[in-house]
């Protein structure tokens, strides 16, 4: 008899080890789907630049417009659409509609120079906008910064450049000039 | 001219703007460099930038 007692209770660890086996088992496949939503939902995995989505406000008085697509909204992974907030040595939002890529284009309408002897190029189209310096400013305050967007195939640079020295630094190696 | 950046207090949206009510240096007026020549434009826009993943 005693020497049978050790072997149930091997049996009894063995059932016990077993039962948590597949109660851990059991709750990793219950959370699988959860943690795979979550990932979905996220959009990217952790570590990646965050994502991002610009929408126009097309009133009639505004000469940069969307292109009138409905919604007017360019989104992250849409239609070849890249939109980053900072990122890798940035702190900037960048749109980039890929002239290969993707349809979406930018509207500029060159109508209003403010020396009436410039010329007037009527509607153009832009595939590129950076916004400077905003990626990790304070939530809840306002700032004033440098924007630039490309036009023409991206052989125009459109800027603002009365916005922060820093972001003029960071603009030197781009084709926009802030002086 | 700059323009006017506001990001809402929960961290997830950024409104852009040309509306110099929204600052004194903010304006519409854009220099364009084209072919070579520079020139300004008046150029109004505003457009929103929300957040889709983790923000920074």
């Amino acid at each position: 008899m005693s020497a049978g007692i050790p072997v149930q209770s091997h049996s009894l660890e063995s059932n016990m080890n077993a039962r948590w086996y597949w109660v851990v088992a059991l709750a990793m496949m219950s959370l699988a789907p959860v943690m795979t939503h979550s990932a979905l939902v996220a959009g990217k995995p952790a570590g990646q630049t965050p994502s991002c989505r610009v929408t126009f406000s097309d009133q009639s008085t505004y000469k940069i417009t969307s292109d009138h697509h409905v919604p007017p909204t360019y989104t992250d992974g849409v239609d070849s659409v890249s939109c980053q907030v900072g990122g890798p040595n940035s702190e900037n939002i960048d749109l980039v509609l890929s002239s290969k890529h993707t349809t979406r284009r930018i509207s500029g309408l060159f109508t209003a120079p403010v020396l009436p002897t410039d010329p007037s190029y009527g509607l153009i189209t832009s595939n590129y906008m950076t916004i400077q310096q905003v990626a990790h400013m304070t939530p809840g305050t306002t700032k004033m910064t440098n924007a630039h967007y490309l036009f023409n195939g991206n052989s125009w640079s459109l800027n603002w450049c009365g916005g922060s020295a820093k972001a003029a630094a960071s603009a030197t190696s781009h084709p926009w000039r802030c002086q | 001219m700059a323009v006017s950046v506001t990001r809402s207090s929960d961290g997830k949206q950024w409104i852009v703007t040309t509306d110099p009510l929204a600052g004194p240096l903010a304006g519409d007026e854009a220099d364009l460099n084209a072919n070579g020549t520079e020139a300004l434009y008046h150029m109004p826009f505003q457009l929103t930038i929300d957040c889709l993943t983790a923000c920074p």
